[in-house]
């Protein structure tokens, strides 16, 4: 297990020098709140979505977050990716700590760190391109001449298993599953270390679900990329994940290599998540329908 | 003035415009409608646009107008300023084909000098408009905090003076004038344009392919440019169309009450302001300037409309439609044991153009049972369903087939006989629990309406009725939360009191469709283990429809697979599970990844599920059928007594589920 | 509840406050010197001063505002400049008629949109339909001040069955009064009628194809109580908002009415007033139109609430 976790970990969090050796990414502590609306006599609510959390996630290997509506595990993607504040805690990428950046995040941060998110509508701008979205992810971070451009576009384009002629249509003119595929390319274009995947399935149907599974993990053997694998189904979260983290109302209640938290889950919540979780074949899901009977008399 | 925002705050933006249409602002809505236009969308908006008659006449209206503003000197007859004492209040004659006014001068050339003042008052105030209030609203919106509080302040006290008593007072200040006029018009819909322009940039803000660009790095100016303003011009457009009636409606008004234009300028409001005296014995003079104004506002809203609507992926025509050779209609008789309560044979559901969203679906439930339809979106499930109860959306008919409830049939029901099996005979859950339910009205209400709708209680003993519901579907706390709106409720609760409102009256049947598909993983648990529960004490049947395999292993009796509009494969849920006979149900148990599926790629099935109007010829998926031979591409392929739609179903060793 | 209509009420004090400094500042801009529009142009430099320094004008326009806010919390908006009356005073006669005109021509709207919008969504595309959009169509591009005019021309002048213009008080006479507001309502409502038509039509079409309607229809609910008791009370959510926005449009738009049919509201007091530059009647009358605008907007979100539980205070 190249991964460590340590959840709900009393370690200091001294500072960490920058070194190749420790892991790609290691969030300490993490807390994340959100203000809420504040009125006009200025009273700020405020709502702790993270509390305390903390994994790290070696190059070439893949976390999965699992956890339902309310876990905070959306946050804790949004907080790496810099999209969401940081309240507590520290967030350490190739040794370098991201609170050190300021106000504005370095280019190469930017580069090395990509994100897929769950819906491809929302998440690819309508009125461009394929070629116009991926044209940008790519000359951001290296300027080519218009020719070099359209080469690595199309490059691209195929290393997700979409052709040329897409490069000039619209997302609305995709599918679901194609449009998933020109994000992945988009968050490829920069050559990035490591992704942010948030729900990057769950928007599919059953048959693209698994295309698009299965390119993930492709690219990972192929480029050596890590990957933060965000979603609520702990199924499709074991099948790629090396580690998985649980989280529940904010913190993480168990982490672990996934086949351990899978096949022994320690925490109450993960026994309940997962005697809750379907599986597709009868015999199997009836064992699984009587476990959370079982647990849900316990309740 | 108020800095808690309601939820119509943006429509009451509008203050300045007499016809500023809420709907037109809505920025969730306006801008997704327009989201689909790009460059090439954009050339169709523009061909369906010359497509509607009305915008047609706009756009012809507008070209006259232009032509008789810039070619006024030419094409007017007389000097519109020229006085003829002698002439004055001439009826309508060959010289002066419209009469003349009380100074002798030519109505005629004054309507078409006036056409000059008009369009040049409205492009005037609209351009000041957008140019001050995009730039605003970008600028607010995106910056937001205390920019945009002093923004919106300003713009709270600008709108709460109304448009017209601002322009008064900005005239007052200014001087009298068309220009003055204009450039007060001009600030007014400013304000407007910017909360427009600012309401799409907040909403656009939150889309995520502007969080996927900043996480890109790339320049926050290049991001406002380059992709949030493209989304803000669609909406816009409309809105600056129908600014430009209503600058012409503001210049008129103050023209006529005599502080908009001076005395060298000829304008529609005031020659209608003079007309006043004669109007009784000279009507032409008050009708004609009247009629002038009118037509102008009226082309300039039509072609604001017309541009919504072209732009709105609701009037798409759709593609491919019509293009499509019908499918004959084929009825396979399936015979169905005598304890079934559900009796579907060969349906056949058609939309407006003939396409078949299902075809020859058959099959049946029996009492106490619970029957499982499964498969990927766009395979017609919810269509069967919702033809069941006939609940079809517009312009989609039952083409053929029939729908036996025991011994009544259901296709082709309607009015009152329809009535009396929704809700009574079946019941139905829907997909998402939050717009299951009137926001507006508390749940008690809804339940005991649905009670009503099928039993003679009384509102206190439906009252009584409802509650119990809810404690049958496990709300706690029934008899307070009656009195609470469907917004105070989780998504699981919420669904449990949709399921209450489908229990109100014994039905005989509950058709679920997508129940848990909205909810989360522990509470889809607790919702299928209620159905479950509930189907056993109330001796119901249970028809679930879902994508979920997981869900009908779970749930289900016996299960039909669709695909493409067919049932597929129609067998006992163990043995579909185990020994598949279909491809698609093989490949569709592949693809999901299990326990033993580790690392290893999962099974794919390439492609994705054709459109109706593309069905395929002979089997629907042999296109992504491993299996498929020449013979699977054409003729019909029937089913078998397993329901199984497969010219290879004998030959085939299919895996089941591991 | 009390608490909210403190609350809403506390937070528009600072837009009014905003309003009146915004007036104020706008009004004392003006070109016009109401000094040299009482004595005349030609009157010795001396006078103009010296009626200056008495009308406090040379002092810091700052000064006079908390003056002038001064007083108006008070209720003294000053006197009128030429009629030396007190500015409180004419205006509350010249309110109470535009409103009331207002009010007529709102009722008027509403009695007429609502159904015709309804009506319009529950059979659209029909020719009834297209006939309701033609004419709504027509409803918002008619100048309410030429169709007041077509209307005196037909019903007072041709047809004689109305008073062709004039007001009577309504403690004078009740009848007449009622009988010479039909015309100028009707001539005001029109518009906003022809807004909420297609406000309604649009917002019922909306609710009529929402997923809630289809539960009701799949429970049995007979389709006249679906759009009676469900469909409109959802529909009239957002109708409302336009409702609002149409009562401050109806007071300024009856300005123009009140000048047609020689009604003496505060639309011709206003409009005399920026003729001949009457800086307290001016600034009296907008900042009333405003708090006014503030109280209908108020009004509309208490309402708001009892229509959507969503956002009543809890």
């Amino acid at each position: 297990m190249s991964t460590d976790i340590t959840p709900d970990t009393e370690q200091s969090s001294e500072p960490s020098e920058p070194s190749k050796d420790g892991p790609l990414l290691s969030v300490e502590n993490l807390s994340v709140q959100y203000q809420l609306g504040r009125g006009m006599t200025g009273r700020a609510k405020t709502l702790t979505a993270v509390r305390d959390v903390s994994f790290s996630i070696e190059t070439g290997r893949t976390l999965g977050l699992v956890g339902e509506s309310g876990s905070g595990k959306s946050s804790i993607g949004r907080a790496i990716l810099r999209l969401a504040p940081v309240s507590g805690g520290r967030i350490v990428f190739d040794g370098q700590d991201t609170a050190t950046f300021g106000k504005r995040t370095p280019l190469s941060f930017n580069r090395d760190v990509q994100v897929v998110f769950q819906d491809p509508m929302s998440s690819l701008n309508p009125r461009q391109t394929i070629a116009t979205t991926i044209g940008q992810a790519i000359t951001r971070h290296r300027p080519l001449s218009g020719l070099e451009r359209d080469r690595e576009i199309e490059q691209a384009l195929d290393r997700v298993g979409l052709s040329g002629y897409h490069a000039d249509r619209y997302p609305h003119e995709l599918s679901g599953g194609q449009r998933q595929r020109v994000a992945i390319a988009r968050a490829l274009a920069p050559r990035p270390r490591l992704i942010v995947c948030d729900e990057p399935v769950s928007a599919l149907d059953v048959s693209t679900q698994s295309q698009v599974i299965n390119l993930l993990m492709e690219l990972q053997r192929e480029l050596s990329v890590s990957y933060l694998f965000i979603a609520h189904d702990l199924e499709v979260v074991r099948h790629i994940s090396d580690d998985i983290g649980v989280l529940y109302l904010g913190q993480m209640v168990e982490a672990g290599p996934a086949d351990q938290v899978y096949r022994t889950p320690a925490h109450s919540y993960t026994q309940r998540l997962l005697a809750s979780t379907l599986v597709a074949n009868p015999a199997r899901q009836a064992a699984r329908t009587a476990e959370r009977r079982a647990l849900g008399a316990d309740a | 003035m108020t800095d808690q925002p309601r939820e119509g705050t943006l429509q009451s933006t509008a203050v300045l415009t007499e016809q500023t249409d809420p709907a037109g602002i809505e920025p969730g809505d306006g801008a997704a409608a327009e989201a689909a236009a790009g460059p090439r969308a954009k050339a169709r908006t523009l061909r369906r646009m010359l497509r509607q008659p009305v915008t047609l006449f706009c756009l012809a209206m507008l070209l006259l107008q232009v032509v008789l503003a810039l070619g006024a000197p030419l094409i007017a007859p007389y000097d519109p300023a020229a006085p003829n004492v002698a002439n004055k209040l001439q009826g309508p004659s060959g010289d002066h084909w419209l009469g003349t006014d009380d100074l002798g001068r030519d109505t005629l050339s004054r309507i078409i000098y006036g056409t000059r003042t008009a369009l040049l008052a409205s492009t005037e105030s609209v351009a000041i408009g957008l140019v001050l209030g995009v730039g605003l609203g970008l600028f607010v919106g995106y910056r937001g905090g205390w920019w945009d509080r002093i923004g919106m302040r300003i713009a709270d006290v600008m709108q709460s003076i109304p448009a017209l008593l601002l322009a008064l007072a900005l005239v007052a200040v200014l001087g009298s004038g068309l220009g003055n006029a204009m450039l007060a018009v001009g600030l007014i819909f400013a304000v407007s344009f910017m909360r427009i322009t600012r309401a799409v940039v907040l909403a656009e803000r939150e889309k995520l392919y502007v969080d996927a660009a900043r996480v890109l790095g790339l320049r926050s100016s290049g991001i406002m440019l380059r992709q949030v303003l493209p989304n803000v011009s669609p909406p816009l457009i409309v809105q600056a169309s129908i600014a430009l009636g209503t600058a012409l409606l503001i210049e008129a008004t103050l023209s006529f009450l005599g502080v908009g234009i001076d005395a060298t300028q000829v304008s529609w409001g005031a020659m209608l302001d003079a007309s006043r005296q004669h109007v009784s014995e000279h009507p032409l003079l008050a009708i004609l300037p009247g009629a002038a104004i009118t037509l102008s506002v009226l082309a300039f809203n039509l072609l604001g409309d017309g541009l919504r609507d072209a732009g709105s992926p609701r009037s798409a025509p759709r593609a491919g439609s019509g293009k499509k050779a019908k499918l004959p209609i084929v009825s396979t008789p399936v015979p169905s044991p005598d304890d079934a309560l559900l009796r579907v044979d060969g349906l056949t559901v058609t939309d407006r153009n003939g396409a078949q969203l299902i075809s020859d679906v058959s099959f049946h439930i029996k009492r106490g049972e619970t029957f499982g339809v499964v498969g990927e979106s766009g395979c017609g499930k919810s269509i069967t369903a919702a033809a069941i109860l006939g609940l079809l959306p517009k312009g989609v008919t039952i083409a053929g087939g029939s729908i036996r409830l025991e011994d009544s049939e259901l296709a082709g029901l309607s009015g009152e006989a329809l009535r009396q099996v929704r809700g009574k005979r079946i019941g139905m859950v829907f997909q998402d629990p939050g717009s299951a339910l009137s926001p507006v009205h508390t749940v008690g209400r809804q339940l005991t309406d649905a009670i009503r709708a099928h039993s003679g209680l009384s509102k206190a003993e439906a009252h009584d009725r409802a509650a119990e519901l809810l404690t049958l579907v496990g709300v706690p706390n029934p008899q307070e939360r009656l009195k609470d709106y469907p917004h105070q409720f989780s998504g699981g609760m919420a669904q449990r009191v949709v399921i209450a409102g489908a229990l109100a009256c014994d039905p005989e049947l509950l058709i679920a469709d997508e129940p848990t598909t909205a909810l989360d993983v522990t509470i889809q648990a607790q919702v299928l283990d209620l159905l479950a529960s509930l189907r056993e004490r109330l001796q119901m049947s249970l028809l679930i429809i879902t994508h979920d395999l997981g869900v009908v292993a779970d749930s289900c009796d016996r299960v039909a697979v669709m695909y493409a509009g067919q049932i597929v494969e129609q067998r006992s849920v163990e043995d579909a599970f185990a020994e598949p006979k279909h491809p698609y149900t093989e490949a569709l148990l592949a693809a999901v990844p299990h326990s033993e599926t580790d690392g290893e790629p999962l099974a794919t099935i390439p492609g994705r599920v054709p459109p109706a109007w593309a069905w395929p010829q002979g089997c629907r998926f042999n296109p992504r059928c491993p299996y498929a031979t020449d013979d699977c591409r054409t003729g019909t392929v029937p089913a078998d007594a397993d329901g199984v739609r497969c010219l290879r179903v004998t030959e085939l060793q299919l895996a089941g589920a591991r | 509840m009390t608490k909210f209509v403190l609350q809403r009420l506390l937070s528009a004090l600072p837009t009014l406050l905003l309003v009146s400094a915004f007036v104020f500042t706008l009004v004392h801009l003006t070109p016009t010197d109401p000094v040299a529009q009482i004595l005349g142009e030609g009157a010795p430099a001396a006078d103009k001063d010296a009626l200056r320094e008495q009308m406090g004008l040379s002092r810091p326009i700052f000064e006079q505002y908390i003056d002038w806010l001064g007083g108006a919390v008070t209720g003294d908006l000053g006197n009128s400049l030429y009629t030396s009356i007190p500015v409180s005073e004419s205006i509350s006669t010249g309110i109470g008629i535009t409103l009331s005109l207002a009010i007529a021509g709102m009722a008027i709207a509403l009695l007429a949109g609502v159904p015709l919008g309804v009506l319009g969504a529950l059979r659209p595309g029909t020719t009834a339909d297209r006939l309701l959009t033609t004419v709504v169509a027509l409803g918002l591009a008619v100048p309410s001040f030429w169709l007041g005019l077509l209307l005196v021309l037909v019903f007072a002048v041709n047809l004689g069955w109305l008073p062709v213009v004039g007001y009577t008080p309504i403690g004078e006479d009740p009848g007449a009064w009622a009988t010479g507001m039909i015309l100028p309502a009707i001539a005001l409502g029109s518009h906003t009628a022809a807004v909420i038509a297609r406000q309604t039509r649009s917002a019922m079409i909306d609710a009529l194809e929402s997923p809630y309607v289809t539960t009701l229809l799949a429970r049995g609910i007979r389709k006249r109580k679906i759009v009676l008791r469900y469909a409109i009370k959802n529909a009239m959510v957002p109708v409302l908002a336009v409702i609002a926005i149409q009562m401050s449009v109806l007071v300024a738009a009856s300005f123009v009415i009140e000048r047609i049919f020689a009604v003496p509201g505060l639309g011709t007091m206003l409009i005399d007033s920026v003729v001949r530059a009457d800086y307290p009647v001016l600034q009296g009358a907008i900042v009333l139109v405003a708090v006014i605008v503030l109280l209908v907007n108020l009004g509309a979100d208490l309402l708001y609430g009892v229509i959507n539980p969503k956002v009543r205070p809890q």
